[in-house]
């Protein structure tokens, strides 16, 4: 290999690695605004969960599937993680949020009703999925989205029947809201630890790659040397 | 009434005779002196009555005014079927111990390449029944291959199936010159040849680093002398081996310095590219038969621009490059798809159906090629669908190209695999087309044609 590719290289591998840096930055600022959200979520979800308890769950006639997965990519390959633990019924029509996921489940070769792409955190950002939701009656609803307990990654199902009266709809919305916010940081947590190898994986190239620049740009001094003084 | 000669000064390798009649350019000197055998080969005319000659063994023990004979011819070599399964040096004399050839022919060393009119013009492709030669880099009857490679990549091992796929399926000879290598390389070839079984159709020539500049300038034209031979008179297709074709410059250059010619470029001879001309156009098919020819390459301090290497390049078809990254992984014949390229290789040669197959299969593997810095710092996950595809197809390409060699056979316990160039098409047709995207790895690995997967999968 030449000084000149070998000079290409590393400045590849160092401007990478300045975006997986601030990839990891940016993903870091985004955890703690999430986490936040997340929390408040769940407290509310809490409470809901309790006020339903007691209401009774009719047959299902429809069942519905919905997913989480991440808005983008380099977060580790969550979406191929979530497809290769996803079990999805048979007779369930799916549901995505978010377009990476969609594109490797229907590449599985399953039909997808509708994906919902680029919902945006400062907006109201299920409302959308749960307004489509809530014309239906009797339906049988499974809400899968990832998320991390305890630094562990896994998949959480919630499955319940839904009824038309509004504190069921309260909280689907409230599921719907947490999976969103579980999801989101989710990923974020997974980019920080996915951008953190990256920078490492990019630091470690360099090394080598300049050690191989210093030794070839070493060999033709000597060489060079060696011409001059034969002469 | 030979043309006796005497010794009027030793410098070196270079010695100077006196002569009545001075003995013509090229000509053998012969002397024997306690029991001993000295050559010599006339380089230069000093003046009507001396001549300037470069000898071949070491001149310890020579004094001025020994006596010489001219032979009154170049060297000659023993050529013929009597050379197979021998080897030789420079002089023709065998060096295997089993005794000289008896009543040999024998042919100077020193020939004019074939006319133009003799040469054979039509350009057919010479099947080796290796796939990823024949598929990426095919060479072509009468056409020069350069080997690049270090040691211990396995050069040796393509060399013998390449001898021994010859032999077998295409009933031809093989000439193996050593020039200028270690000389314990040259015999554990012998002894593995040997072994491998494919030592009789072979022909061996050695002039190693051991031995005086004037016997490895002159190994190679004894070699071709040979396989010229069986070119003219048997109408053969004749495959000769080179290793290595830099220690010819490398020689011809000590023996410029020693004739007191001006040193050129980077010190070299200043007859460099008319030295190698010499050699490479004695390479060629003649309407007779042709000589195939596969040279390893050495490449000062890997530096593609010194003159030897580059005055060699010119009369390159196809270069096959070993990578050693690739013997690591246990991928033989450690090949490197990308790096290796044939001049041949156009639609006109090898008809367009090889041709687009070859094409994509080198752009899978340059894709993945790219993509690999990109697994390196990110993983194979951030991958999309259709790079992943790719990715997974050319490391299956990658195992694909690996096969099993007749000659390594008594060392891997796998039996060897020669496949014509149809059975080779239809394999990687078949992984283009995506064929093989439900076979594992280890499945493709070592493998022959496309029956044998099948049947291995079953």
């Amino acid at each position: 290999m030449n000084l000149n590719s070998l000079k290409k290289k590393i400045a590849t591998y160092q401007s990478t690695k300045k975006v997986t840096k601030a990839m990891q930055n940016i993903a870091s600022v985004k955890v703690t605004k999430l986490k936040h959200k997340t929390l408040l979520t769940k407290a509310n979800l809490k409470h809901i969960v309790e006020l339903i308890s007691l209401s009774q769950a009719l047959e299902p006639s429809q069942s519905y599937h919905i997913i989480f997965g991440p808005k983008k990519g380099l977060c580790g390959g969550m979406s191929r993680k979530i497809l290769s633990e996803l079990v999805i019924k048979k007779e369930s029509t799916i549901i995505v949020a978010e377009l990476p996921l969609a594109k490797l489940i229907s590449e599985r070769g399953q039909k997808i009703l509708a994906c919902y792409t680029e919902l945006n955190d400062e907006s109201f950002p299920i409302i959308d999925i749960y307004n489509q939701i809530i014309k239906l009656d009797n339906i049988n609803i499974t809400i899968t989205f990832p998320c991390i307990i305890n630094h562990v990654y896994s998949l959480n199902n919630i499955e319940f029947g839904y009824i038309n009266s509004p504190k069921d709809k309260i909280s689907l919305y409230s599921n719907l809201e947490h999976a969103y916010y579980e999801t989101r940081l989710c990923e974020e947590t997974k980019r920080i630890e996915a951008m953190q190898a990256a920078s490492d994986n990019c630091q470690s190239l360099l090394d080598s790659t300049k050690l191989k620049y210093f030794k070839t740009r070493q060999a033709k001094i000597t060489a060079e040397i060696l011409e001059i003084s034969n002469q | 009434m030979p043309n006796i000669g005497k010794i009027i000064s030793i410098k070196g390798a270079v010695v100077d005779f006196s002569f009545n009649t001075n003995p013509k350019i090229f000509n053998h000197l012969i002397m024997n002196k306690e029991g001993k055998k000295y050559n010599f080969e006339v380089q230069q005319h000093l003046d009507p009555n001396s001549v300037r000659a470069l000898a071949f063994e070491n001149v310890i023990g020579l004094s001025v005014g020994d006596e010489v004979s001219d032979l009154g011819q170049c060297i000659q070599v023993p050529v013929g079927s009597a050379v197979l399964g021998r080897v030789f040096n420079c002089l023709g004399e065998t060096i295997d111990k089993l005794g000289p050839i008896v009543d040999p022919i024998s042919e100077p060393i020193h020939k004019l390449p074939p006319k133009l009119s003799e040469q054979a013009t039509s350009t057919s492709v010479f099947v080796t029944g290796i796939k990823v030669i024949d598929l990426l880099c095919p060479f072509i009857k009468g056409g020069k291959v350069g080997v690049f490679g270090g040691a211990g990549v396995g050069k040796t091992v393509i060399i013998q199936e390449l001898i021994h796929n010859v032999a077998k399926f295409h009933n031809g000879q093989s000439v193996f010159i050593g020039v200028g290598e270690r000389s314990r390389e040259g015999k554990d070839l012998y002894l593995e040849m040997k072994e491998s079984g494919v030592l009789p159709s072979t022909a061996m020539v050695y002039g190693q680093m051991n031995e005086s500049a004037a016997s490895r300038l002159r190994v190679a034209y004894s070699g071709m002398t040979m396989a010229e031979h069986f070119r003219d008179a048997n109408g053969s297709n004749v495959l000769v081996f080179i290793d290595n074709i830099f220690r010819f410059s490398q020689a011809g250059s000590e023996v410029s310095a020693l004739l007191g010619r001006n040193p050129s470029a980077v010190g070299y001879q200043p007859n460099l590219s008319q030295e190698m001309a010499a050699l490479q156009e004695r390479i060629t098919s003649t309407k007779k038969g042709s000589i195939t020819s596969i040279q390893a390459v050495y490449v000062p301090a890997d530096d593609y621009t010194d003159p030897a290497p580059a005055t060699l390049f010119a009369h390159l078809d196809s270069n096959l490059v070993l990578q050693r990254s690739l013997s690591e992984q246990g991928l033989y014949p450690a090949i490197d798809p990308l790096s290796s390229n044939s001049k041949s290789l156009t639609p006109e040669v090898v008809g367009l159906r090889h041709y687009t197959i070859a094409k994509q299969v080198i752009s899978i593997l340059e894709k993945y090629n790219e993509l690999k810095d990109l697994i390196a710092i990110l993983g194979l996950d951030e991958l999309s669908s259709e790079d992943r595809t790719t990715v997974l197809r050319a490391r299956k390409i990658q195992r694909l190209l690996t096969q099993p060699f007749n000659v390594a056979e008594i060392f891997t316990g796998t039996k060897g695999e020669y496949l014509d160039i149809e059975e080779t098409l239809e394999l990687f047709e078949a992984m283009i087309k995506g064929e093989f995207d439900t076979y594992t790895e280890k499945e493709l690995y070592m493998k022959g044609n496309m029956s044998s997967i099948v049947k291995a999968k079953v």
